[in-house]
Order: C-alpha cells, then sequence, then structure tokens
C-alpha cells in the first residue's frame, strides 16, 4: 500500500494491439470513402490523401507507447485509490476506497496470453477508471484491499 | 401481495400501441412503398388484440409487496420477473399523473436506488390514495394518517400565478429555440428560400429578418407555455423532514425525497430574473426522478435571500452570501476562446467548401446551418467574457460551490462528505501556469471548476475526510421527528 505502482510492461503488447486495429480500422474506412468519392462522386484524386491521417496517427500513437506506460501510475492510501496516466493531457483521478463498490477484471486475448487483466473500478454512480495490464496475481489483491473496509451508500 | 389498479388495462393500452406503432413502422412503410399498400385492416387489428393482450397480461401477473426489509414485485407470465429492492437503498419514490391517469384518478409510482439509471420499479397504474400510502411507507411515514395531514399541512412553498408566469417569461428557454431551429426552420428552409429568390433583395432580406424574428418569439412562447404546464400547481412540503414535491398542469408529479440524500445542489437565475433579485433552486440526490427530470425543483422564482437560506437549511451551514469566491484562472478563457475561434473558422471553411461544391438549393441550405452555428458559437463566446467577473469557485468546509454563466447563472454546489471522486486534467500547456480543469462527482452529480491552481485542490483533497462516512439516515419515524423538533425549519412563503 502507499507505493507508486505501474502497469506490467506486457501490457505494450496489448496497446500495441489496439492501436493497429483502431487506426486500421479508420484507415480502411477513410481509404473506401475516399476511393468511392474519387470513382462515383468525381473527386479529386488528392482525396485519397485523407486515409493518410490515420496512418500518421496511428504511427505517433506507436511511437508514444513507452511513453505512455511510463506516464501510467496508480496507488493505493489508506483512503484513496489515485490513478494517474497521458501524455499530452495528464489525468489523475482520486477515488475514495469506501465509495467503492465493486472492482471487476476484464481481459481480451492477448491479455490472457501474458496473465494480466484491466481492473476496473466502479463506485454506485459510475465506472470511475480502469488501471491497465496488472497481473492476475496483483490484482486479486488489489481487489481485496479495495474491498476491504466499511462502505458508504 | 398487491395488484396494480384495473385502470392498468386502458390507461397503458395508448402507450403500448404507440411502441407498438412504433416498431411496426418500418413493416408499414415497407408495404407501401413495395406497392402492396392496400388493406391495412388485419394488421391494425393484430396490433389492437395484442396491446390489449399485453395490457391485460401486465394486469392479471403483477404483483407486489412491501417487507420487512424490501420492497418486492413479480411480474410476467412466460419471462418472469422477480426483484427486491433493499428499502435503504431506496432514494426517491415519485407519483406521475399524465391527463389520462387523472381522468380516473390513479397513479403511476416510481422507486429509484442509487445504482439504478433511472426508475429501478415501476407500477402502472395504482388508485390515488394507494399510491400516496405506498410511497409514505417505502419511505417510513405510514404512521401518518393521509387524511388528518393533509388538513393541517401547510406547503412550505408554493407558486402563484403571477410568480408562475413571470418565471415563464423569464426563463432561460434557449433549449426550444434550437429544437425548433431543427423542427421547423432546416426542414422549412427550402420554402423560404424559394419563395424569397422572387422577391427584390431588399424585400427578401426584410421576409428573411422578419422570419428570424417570428421563429424566435414563437420558439420562446412555446418555451413558456411548457413552464406554464410543467411547473403550474407547484407545491413543496416539508413533514418529518421529508421534502415532498409536486407540480404539473397536465403531467403531475409527485416527488417525495430525503432530505439526507441530497447530493447536490443547482441555484439558477437568468439576466432578467437577476434585475428582479429572483432565483431557483434544484437538487439532486443518488436517483433521478423518471421522467420528472434529474434534478427536482425545491423552489421556482423566489426572492434571492430566501433561495439563499434554502440552501442553509439544506446544507447545514452552508451560508452562499459569505463565501469567499475565487475567479477561475484566465488560461481557462484564454483556452475556450481559442476552441470557440477554432470551430468557427473550420465550421465557415467546411460550409463554404461544400457549398461551392452543392448544387441546387444546396447552397442556400448550407449557409442558413453556418449562420445558426456561427450565431450560437458567437454567442456562447460572447456570454462567457461577460460572467467573467463573477465566475468563481469557492472552498468551504461544507462543500464545493462553483458559480458561472451570464445569460443563465447557475450556482451549483457538492458537499464534502457526498464526493465521491475528483478528477483532475491538465493539458502540458498549462502546466507553468500551475493551473488544472477540475471535476469532483458525487452519485450522480458533478461539478466542474475550468481553471483551479494546485493550492486549493491540496485544499479541497485535505478537506475530503474520506475515513468521515455521512451520517446514517435513522430508521424511525420517532427519530426524524426529534430531529425536525430541534432543526430550525425554513419558510419560504409567498404572499
Amino acid at each position: 500500500m502507499d507505493e507508486l505502482e505501474r502497469p506490467d510492461h506486457n501490457v505494450l503488447y496489448i496497446w500495441k494491439a489496439e492501436v493497429l486495429t483502431v487506426w486500421g480500422i479508420w484507415f480502411l474506412v477513410v481509404l473506401g470513402c475516399s476511393i468511392f468519392a474519387l470513382l462515383k462522386l468525381d473527386a479529386p484524386a488528392w482525396v485519397v490523401g485523407f486515409a493518410a491521417i490515420p496512418v500518421i496517427i496511428g504511427a505517433l500513437n506507436l511511437f508514444f507507447l513507452n511513453m505512455r506506460w511510463n506516464r501510467w501510475t496508480f496507488q493505493i492510501t489508506p483512503n484513496t485509490l489515485e490513478m494517474s496516466h497521458g501524455v499530452v493531457v495528464r489525468h489523475r483521478r482520486i477515488v475514495a476506497r469506501n465509495r467503492i463498490q465493486h472492482v471487476d477484471f476484464n481481459s481480451g486475448p492477448i491479455g490472457r496470453k501474458f496473465d494480466l487483466v484491466h481492473v476496473v473500478v466502479h463506485t454506485a454512480g459510475a465506472t470511475v477508471g480502469t488501471i491497465p495490464g496488472v497481473r492476475t496475481a496483483r490484482a486479486e489483491q488489489l481487489r481485496t484491499e479495495l474491498m476491504s473496509g466499511q462502505k458508504s451508500l | 401481495m398487491n395488484r396494480l389498479h384495473p385502470a392498468t388495462i386502458i390507461v397503458s393500452i395508448l402507450p403500448r400501441l404507440k411502441e407498438a406503432v412504433q416498431a411496426s413502422l418500418p413493416v408499414i412503410i415497407g408495404s407501401v412503398v413495395a406497392g402492396k399498400g392496400g388493406n391495412h385492416d388485419w394488421f391494425a387489428i393484430f396490433i389492437g388484440l395484442m396491446t390489449g393482450f399485453l395490457a391485460i397480461g401486465t394486469y392479471v401477473t403483477t404483483r407486489f409487496s412491501i417487507e420487512t426489509d424490501h420492497v418486492a414485485h413479480k411480474s410476467g407470465w412466460i419471462f418472469r420477473n422477480d426483484r427486491r429492492i433493499p428499502l435503504e437503498q431506496i432514494q426517491n419514490v415519485n407519483i406521475r399523473q399524465n391527463l389520462l391517469e387523472r381522468i380516473f384518478k390513479v397513479a403511476t409510482v416510481d422507486v429509484e436506488t442509487a445504482m439504478g439509471k433511472g426508475r429501478d420499479l415501476k407500477l402502472s397504474v395504482l388508485g390515488l390514495a394507494h399510491a400516496e400510502r405506498f410511497r409514505e411507507e417505502l419511505l417510513g411515514a405510514a404512521h401518518l394518517n393521509l387524511a388528518d395531514r393533509t388538513q393541517v399541512e401547510e406547503p412550505l412553498v408554493t407558486l402563484n400565478q403571477h410568480d408562475l408566469f413571470l418565471g415563464a417569461v423569464t426563463e432561460n428557454h434557449l433549449q426550444q429555440v434550437l429544437v425548433g431551429m431543427f423542427t421547423v426552420i432546416i426542414p422549412g428552409v427550402g420554402w423560404i428560400i424559394t419563395l424569397a429568390s422572387k422577391q427584390r433583395p431588399e424585400v427578401a432580406a426584410l421576409m428573411f429578418g422578419t422570419g428570424i424574428v417570428v421563429f424566435v418569439i414563437g420558439s420562446w412562447l412555446w418555451g413558456v407555455i411548457s413552464y406554464y404546464l410543467k411547473f403550474g400547481g407547484f407545491k413543496v412540503y416539508q413533514n418529518e423532514q421529508l421534502f415532498r414535491i409536486s407540480y404539473g398542469i397536465i403531467n403531475r408529479a409527485q416527488l417525495a425525497i430525503r432530505p439526507g440524500r441530497i447530493e447536490y445542489m443547482n441555484l439558477t437565475t437568468t439576466l432578467p430574473q437577476r434585475w428582479m433579485k429572483r432565483a431557483s433552486l434544484h437538487i439532486g440526490t443518488a436517483g433521478s426522478f423518471g421522467e420528472a427530470g434529474v434534478l427536482a425543483p425545491v423552489a421556482l422564482f423566489v426572492d434571492r435571500k430566501r433561495a439563499y437560506e434554502s440552501v442553509s437549511g439544506i446544507f447545514q451551514g452552508l451560508n452562499l452570501e459569505d463565501l469567499d469566491w475565487q475567479p477561475f484562472h484566465p488560461i481557462f478563457y484564454r483556452s475556450r476562446l481559442y476552441r470557440g475561434l477554432l470551430t468557427m473558422a473550420l465550421s465557415g471553411v467546411a460550409g463554404v467548401f461544400l457549398a461551392s461544391h452543392a448544387r441546387g438549393m444546396g447552397p442556400s441550405f448550407i449557409y442558413v446551418i453556418l449562420f445558426f452555428i456561427l450565431m450560437i458559437a458567437g454567442a456562447r463566446l460572447t456570454g462567457l467574457f461577460l460572467s467573467r467577473p463573477e465566475n468563481g469557485f469557492a472552498i468551504t468546509d461544507q462543500a464545493l460551490v462553483v458559480r458561472r454563466g451570464y445569460f443563465h447563472q447557475t450556482i451549483s454546489a457538492i458537499p464534502i462528505t457526498r464526493m465521491e471522486n475528483m478528477a483532475i486534467t491538465q493539458p502540458w500547456w498549462w502546466k507553468r501556469f500551475d493551473c488544472s480543469r477540475f471535476q469532483v462527482q458525487g452519485m450522480k452529480h458533478r461539478v466542474f471548476v475550468g481553471g483551479m491552481n494546485s493550492t486549493s485542490i491540496d485544499r479541497l483533497i485535505s478537506l475530503w475526510h474520506i475515513d468521515r462516512l455521512p451520517a446514517p439516515i435513522p430508521d424511525s419515524a420517532t427519530e426524524l421527528v426529534t430531529e425536525s423538533e430541534t432543526t430550525e425549519s425554513q419558510e419560504i412563503t409567498h404572499s
């Protein structure tokens, strides 16, 4: 408790897959629309260049992946759970532990290969945050720590 | 276990019929388009029979009861639902009546907890007296005799016709104007442009200007009438420390709120209302109020001083007249200005580009939409800078209070004991100004501060005594009576 922790380093594989999937799909969509515009709507040839935008954004995301991991931290204090992340825009979330109602685990195929889960924290009002790429054993400990203690309505 | 009122069969037919027609619209449209739009009698009979069957089924299969510590609800024939809601988790119990329900003297009861999104339990319909008794039993005030109470009880707040009219006229009806813009102006813009293009330019300009004025006044009038119908008959009772609020001329809403569950306050006043020194007060709990909205009104168009006193009564010790207001950081206004100008520039460029490639009525249509977008963006920026002198936040031992807005000013507050989590966002170019965007959230409601420095954030975190739980809600009505005897009641009366 009270130590500053980071997600497991293998979370970078999950993030890489997410970036490639999301921006790959956007690339195909934009390319398809621009080709349609070129062939059916007599659009100028340069509209196909719009397909480069998702490629550039995806490449930037991949380039800054390590920095993104480096900036992702979480900390459990006696009264709070604090999560910080973000490269260009820094996000910090502080959650009162006595307001946490339940803690879920999510995992995809890549996460399961590396024994990693995303820890999703819920209060009565909302889902307040997700800690990505936590080892299953540590995630179970986290859940026990966060769910212990008196809860308020 | 209890059953619903037999009028359920009749009252629930209309909404079910509406849902059935909406669901079958694709079939109807498809058959018409395919050229088979001949005899639809069989289809109408089928929908009618199914609707009636479902309405009867709802009445026959629904059962409910209040047990020692929970309320039980069972419904369904083929797919059965058995729900139990612990009494301590109930946030609000609301009673609604539409026109048909008022004719039959029945009402719909909505029960809400903090976890649900909207109502967790809906009983449609019960007899009106039964609905009120059910609500009192759920909220633990059932020892009161209903008939006695209505004879001796005086409302804490009422809204007379004069104030109702003034409140309606001076309220912010921008939403109605925007809705009218999208439902009337944009579909009709082609006809307007065709008509205007046949006139001389000065006549066309006069027609266009007159049309805009008529449209804005018409939308405003529609907003006034909606306000009148929504809040007519507004009354607030405070009994056993339970707020009971009722309002509505055609669709009547009756809300019952435990003051201990209030987690948010919103005091609003428009520019004309500020000149008249009037304000309206709404509160929020962890539940919402179903179709009545997310916030419940507890004072409408009251004297501002009285509204402030009401706030002190609801959030003990919070005095809005004696707060140490701190302004939002200037970087917040700069970022909003850049964002607004960028939006206007991109919209302008996109609009001109699309208009230059459009044919027929397209360019005129696009320029009209562009005009409205630029007008709204410009109005928002103007309001932002006009409100700058008064925008600010205050941190007290009881709550975080935020004041913002010019044409429609709001003062929002969340008690410190009701805060669930805080979100602090800082773009890297704000770091050298030691400024962050700050948001604090209760169970359902949130308060946002545009630009707060780290000293204020740290002070708020230190005041956030997270190991101190909110005071438990008393279990017995006797305790509630004792507390109400020792607490000064806040009276807001209109002559």
